[in-house]
């Protein structure tokens, strides 16, 4: 089988409500859903440096699922609401996660994302094999 | 190592001040980090079809870098500021840099790019063996 789904226990609850997979196995690459900062409670960080931490948090969870780390990342699209404001901020923090090879980046403003509150979701695509 | 970063002289200083790879191989795939269609030399033309076509040489500059071209383009995400406004004019760029097999391509209105001016973002993924 060529393809699999990625279901860490933490993430069973909302893949069985919203009916995706957290991340998918896809011959040598890992796809993952977007991933927003909502914490492990369904409450949004009350601070936007914890919100974007508690999203690169559940990234590595779900890399880990898959015997993964930060490392194997090749590619991350993000989207944003304020890309301007907190760039800088997100970048210091992107950077305490990532590593050389750094991911290739795309990062866009985006009209809105599901949530009220929510300032940032992340697109990853990692390697199997590093 | 499945996993090889390409930096390309001209983008080299923008990749190591924001720690970003300007491009990515990982495994027969290649992702690129979004472009943008401001010149080498920094500065964003105000015409879009100079911005169109900076930005498709600077993927080609990326490409060149491990020995590809366009024809190795599988995808583009294409993330616009006046798409209605300019989308005859970029896909007619895109039509002189691309040829058959086309990528597949996806174009979205955005409500932001980060660089001020910049009317369009092309997020692009390649084959290594093309």
């Amino acid at each position: 089988m060529t393809i699999f789904a990625i279901i860490p226990p933490q993430f069973e609850a909302i893949a069985k409500r919203l009916q995706l997979s957290p991340a998918i196995v896809s011959s040598n690459h890992l796809y993952l859903s977007g991933i927003t900062g909502t914490g492990a409670d369904g409450k949004i960080p009350d601070n936007l440096d914890a919100q974007i931490r508690t999203a690169f948090d559940k990234i590595g969870v779900i890399l880990a699922e898959a015997g993964l780390g930060y490392q194997s990342i090749v590619e991350m699209t993000t989207y944003h609401i304020g890309l301007r404001d907190h760039f800088e901020m997100f970048n210091a923090i992107r950077i305490e996660y990532c590593s050389e090879p750094f991911p290739a980046w795309t990062a866009v403003e985006v009209a809105g994302l599901q949530r009220q509150g929510i300032n940032v979701e992340i697109r990853v695509i990692a390697n199997m094999d590093v | 190592m499945s996993i090889i970063a390409i930096k390309p002289p001209e983008f080299r200083a923008v990749a190591e001040q924001l720690k970003l790879s300007p491009g990515i191989v990982s495994n027969n795939q290649v992702f690129l980090s979004g472009i943008t269609g401001s010149g080498t030399d920094g500065h964003m033309p105000k015409d879009p079809v100079t911005q169109f076509g900076n930005a498709f040489d600077k993927i080609g500059i990326t490409l060149q870098e491990v020995g590809l071209s366009f024809q190795s383009i599988v995808e583009m995400t294409t993330y616009h500021v006046g798409l209605k406004d300019h989308i005859d004019q970029f896909n007619a760029v895109r039509l002189e840099y691309c040829g058959e097999p086309f990528p597949a391509w996806t174009a979205v209105e955005v409500a932001g790019l980060r660089r001020v001016g910049a009317l369009v973002e092309i997020r692009v993924v390649a084959n290594i063996e093309v």
